[in-house]
């Protein structure tokens, strides 16, 4: 499908229905994903799948129509009912993007090769079941490995060219004995062998026992908890991001104030749509603003609130590009409202090893996956979760895993990051963030 | 705006729109996959909606949304692969079935063959019922914005410094779907189905925060939310009085207090509302019941052999999945025939806390030998897989089934009521769900209202101790259920239930 040719199809019927201004979002994309469960693996193609979304201006009113079906007709009857019933505008045109934009890397040819080529992936499946299984270790084994190709397209009404590009995505993860799990993710083919090894590796470092926190008497106790960047990253994207968008502090919700001390004075972090095979990598937002890096905190001091075309306007300043679709609970990204959302996010890591954060723990619990984390309080940053993935760390050694269903961790996610008192050396990728791990204190519920 | 009500006589469910151009477009290409495979089957799946979200700070309205995908399957000596399709259209079909052809190919076998059961009452076509095809959005969504946030309002005067800001979510939809496979068979359903969500955030005096989460939904049109009463469109009273409630909850969690570790080990018993019970009964047990998830070893109460590893419940308790006997419309995941068209069946899962079946689709069915009970259900064009629809607890006898909560609590020392969730989550031996509002119980009486919690069981464990229920059983809890893809689910069981505090259960109140 040539997205360009339905932008200009969009723009004849703009024409035709007498728009004041668009903002189109087209996505077309094919996915491979070969699905593990244990020995087995199962193909499951999405091919030519294709989504769209028009906000339309007419008359100082907004109207919004997604579709999945690029059809003049459609999108015809599509604008006319929503201008019928469309609230009014929050700003009285759309961007216009700049025709010579930089656009930073986020397609690499090598995962094209592999989706035109899926008997490499299946065997790539095989070998990661294999190599689990050949660990002797393996009681069930779940996993995936997925391969993406989509093109992307933002454009409006008054822009000279549309912003679009092509974009890859590879990722796999392998999940053992519902006890641990590891995962690559990112735009850029990753080293096969290592994906290969996954579920081995999991495997090969599960401790062979567990504990209850009744046998440790440690309920109901503040513990150092070391966050696993894939649990910082949720409660980031989950709790923390709510109080830097601007649409929360204009709502008077935001605990944050600019300038004042938000986080441990160890934390530096902020977002960015410019890293090269980043997973929000693309010229502009989705509403057609330059993509950037935003530095949001410096030594744990409020620098800067994220804003959309939306919030941006009610204050007279210039959006961050923080614009995204981002779903209230289920909506597809098509359908989804465009509002502030961090891109992908970055912490600046620190000067100590992994190794030595652990080593002078006598008594923790690394934290890697919260059951239920998704029902945390948005409001207050309030959260209390059953432990699904994690460690406790005893003697400065990760040592047993914590019992199924017995170990549940609360606290306040804002509090959390206040009380960082170590940054690791280390960072980890997970596809749209980067992150060191974290050393701060949590109770044992 | 004017709108048509879908032509429906009882007895008769309505056709989807344009059927026969549809099921000759599904014919031809299972005709040209028939020709290069054993076995093809398609789903089509469209949905038309209006919809409005009130943000914090923003309304987005949403008066035409129209979106369709297909889903098709290929089977070819014990291989198989699954395609989502963009369009219904016989050139992406064709591609699509090319594409699919070439995969298998290259598709390792599996350790056992993939075996489908087959479709039970072939020749029956059409199932559903009547759904609006076009809906009076404008005249909806403007009674639900004056409404509930009059309803705020009115409350913010009630109580004075408190700042009350209701968010929402609200649609309605006419879904259409058809499943037609290599043997001929061709089946429909249309349903209508509505939803509205309201998360209420009070900030009260000192900047304190506090948050709920109510729904409402079901497999009904607009009007069991909002009805034209004379020339304009209201709330009903049972949805208003529904809204005011949770409002009001979320005011008085500005007074709400914690309990610490060694006041929750104190409490006796848990005493939990149908909202409560219902996430905690899907999570803790209804996933486990999933015959794909038994398959993988990944359930905690059935091992991989499809053989119970252990009671699940009280000898009080059944546990059941579909639509409610005698109910046939009730629980926002009901539907008439699964998305491989087998007919949905009310599903026995557990008898005396004694396990008696599962949620199959067709795969698990033939691989587990037993009856497809219409458990197979995709997120438009995703693959089918088992997937609950209405999950809840029904007592097996009458005994200690209480009219009222006073009876039930009566001789409780200390207890703790829990109210309504905004979620929860399972792993393979224990699960977690949400609790947004709780009510401490002191000898036989509700003193205080308490903080929301988190409320967590070892699967095995998790209703053994079931003690005795109150009222009737309802089904109206509302869910998006999240494996991979989204499903619309209800849950549920007695209005109230009585469970013994014990080792197996976890319970975290947050402050």
């Amino acid at each position: 499908m040539n997205l360009e040719q339905l932008d200009n199809i969009v723009k004849r019927v703009a024409r035709r229905t007498g728009l004041d201004d668009y903002e189109l979002f087209l996505t077309f994309g094919t996915s491979l994903n070969c699905r593990i469960e244990n020995w087995e693996i199962t193909v499951q193609l999405k091919k030519d799948i294709f989504s769209g979304s028009l906000r339309v201006i007419k008359n100082r009113r907004m109207g919004f129509v997604p579709f999945t079906e690029p059809s003049p007709g459609v999108l015809e009857l599509g604008i006319k009912i929503a201008l019928n019933m469309a609230p009014a505008a929050p700003f009285d045109s759309f961007a216009v993007i700049p025709d010579r934009l930089k656009t930073p890397p986020a397609f690499d040819p090598e995962i094209v090769r592999l989706l035109d080529n899926p008997s490499r992936i299946k065997t790539l499946a095989q070998e990661l079941i294999k190599r689990a299984f050949d660990t002797g270790k393996i009681t069930t084994l779940e996993g995936m490995i997925q391969v993406n190709r989509e093109i992307k397209l933002i454009s409006t009404f008054n822009s000279p060219v549309p912003a679009i590009a092509e974009r890859t995505a590879f990722s796999a993860f392998a999940e053992v004995n519902t006890q641990d799990f590891d995962f690559v993710a990112g735009r850029k083919l990753p080293d096969l062998e290592k994906v290969a090894a996954l579920g081995a590796s999991v495997a090969r470092a599960l401790p062979g026992t567990e504990t209850t926190p009744e046998a440790e008497g440690i309920k109901g106790k503040i513990v150092p908890v070391v966050l696993h960047p894939s649990f910082t990253e949720e409660m980031i994207r989950q709790l923390v991001a709510e109080h830097v968008y601007a649409s929360t502090v204009q709502d008077g919700m935001s605990q944050y104030h600019l300038n004042e001390l938000v986080m441990s004075p160890l934390i530096t972090a902020g977002d960015d749509a410019t890293i090269p095979f980043g997973e929000s990598t693309f010229p502009v937002d989705d509403e057609g603003t330059p993509a950037r890096k935003n530095l949001v905190v410096e030594n744990g001091v409020l620098k800067m609130f994220l804003y959309d075309r939306t919030t941006a306007s009610r204050e007279n300043v210039q959006s961050t590009g923080n614009g995204r679709r981002r779903p209230v609970l289920i909506e597809e990204e098509h359908e989804a409202p465009v509002r502030c959302t961090i891109n992908d996010i970055f912490i600046i890591p620190g000067t100590t090893p992994l190794t030595e954060i652990i080593k002078k723990i006598d008594y923790g619990v690394l934290i890697k996956v919260l059951l239920g984390f998704h029902t945390a309080n948005r409001t207050t940053g309030d959260f209390a979760n059953t432990l699904y993935f994690g460690r406790i760390i005893r003697n400065g050694e990760l040592a047993e895993l914590p019992q199924a269903g017995r170990w549940a961790i609360k606290g306040n996610a804002l509090n959390a990051l206040r009380n960082v008192k170590t940054i690791s050396r280390e960072t980890l990728s997970t596809g749209s963030a980067i992150l060191p791990w974290l050393q701060t204190e949590l109770t044992v519920a | 705006m004017t709108f048509i009500i879908g032509i429906y006589t009882y007895g008769m469910p309505p056709q989807i729109e344009n059927e026969t151009q549809v099921k000759n477009v599904m014919n031809q290409a299972l005709r040209y996959a028939r020709q290069r495979v054993e076995y093809a089957d398609l789903l089509y799946e469209k949905i038309v909606r209006i919809e409005i979200q009130q943000l914090p700070d923003r309304l987005l309205q949403k008066p035409f949304n129209i979106k369709a995908r297909v889903q098709l399957r290929l089977l070819e000596q014990g291989k198989k692969v699954e395609i989502k399709v963009g369009t219904l259209n016989p050139d992406s079909l064709k591609d699509a079935i090319d594409t699919g052809v070439r995969l298998l190919k290259l598709s390792p076998t599996p350790p056992q063959p993939v075996r489908l059961a087959p479709i039970p009452n072939p020749e029956k076509i059409r199932y559903g019922t009547a759904a609006p095809r076009l809906l009076p959005a404008g005249a909806i969504f403007t009674s639900l914005l004056k409404d509930i946030n009059k309803i705020a309002r009115v409350l913010e005067r009630k109580n004075p410094g408190m700042e009350i800001k209701p968010e929402f979510w609200f649609f309605s939809q006419r879904e259409e779907k058809a499943i037609a496979d290599s043997t001929g068979v061709f089946k429909t359903q249309v349903m209508p189905r509505t939803f509205l969500q309201l998360v209420t955030r009070v900030k009260g005096l000192g900047g304190k925060m506090t948050q709920t989460r109510a729904r409402l939904g079901n497999p009904l049109p607009y009007s069991f939310i909002v009805r034209k009463i004379k020339n304009t469109y209201h709330l009903t009273p049972e949805a208003a009085r529904h809204i005011r409630s949770w409002m009001e909850k979320t005011v008085e969690l500005q007074k709400a207090i914690t309990l610490n570790a060694e006041e929750i080990k104190s409490l006796t018993h848990f005493v939990l509302h149908f909202t409560t019970l219902g996430v905690f009964v899907h999570e803790a047990l209804g996933h486990n019941f999933e015959a794909d998830i038994v398959k993988a070893g990944s359930s905690g109460i059935i091992d991989q052999e499809g053989y119970p590893r252990g009671i699940v419940a009280a000898e009080n308790v059944n546990i059941l999945d579909g639509p409610l006997p005698g109910k046939p419309r009730d629980g926002f995941g009901t539907e008439f025939i699964d998305d491989e068209g087998v007919e949905v069946k009310t599903k026995l899962l557990a008898e005396n806390g004694v396990i008696k079946g599962m949620i199959h689709n067709r795969e698990t069915a033939a691989y587990f030998n037993a009856e497809p009970n219409g458990g197979a259900f995709s997120e438009l064009g995703d693959q089918r897989i088992p997937r609950m629809s209405n999950t809840f607890v029904q007592p097996a006898t009458r005994k200690n089934w209480f009219r009222t909560l006073d009876k039930l609590i009566s001789d409780i020392p200390k207890g703790l009521i829990l109210e309504g969730t905004s979620g929860g989550a399972v792993s393979k031996d224990g699960m977690s769900s949400s609790v947004l509002i709780g009510y401490l119980i002191e000898n036989g009486r509700i003193t205080r209202t308490v903080q929301p919690a988190n409320f967590s069981a070892q699967t095995l464990h998790a209703l053994r101790y079931v003690e005795g229920f109150a009222g009737p059983v309802r089904i109206d809890d509302v869910g998006f259920c999240g494996k991979g893809q989204t499903k619309y689910v209800g849950d549920g069981g007695p209005v109230w239930t009585r469970i013994r505090n014990n080792e197996f259960v976890n319970l975290s109140i947050q402050g």
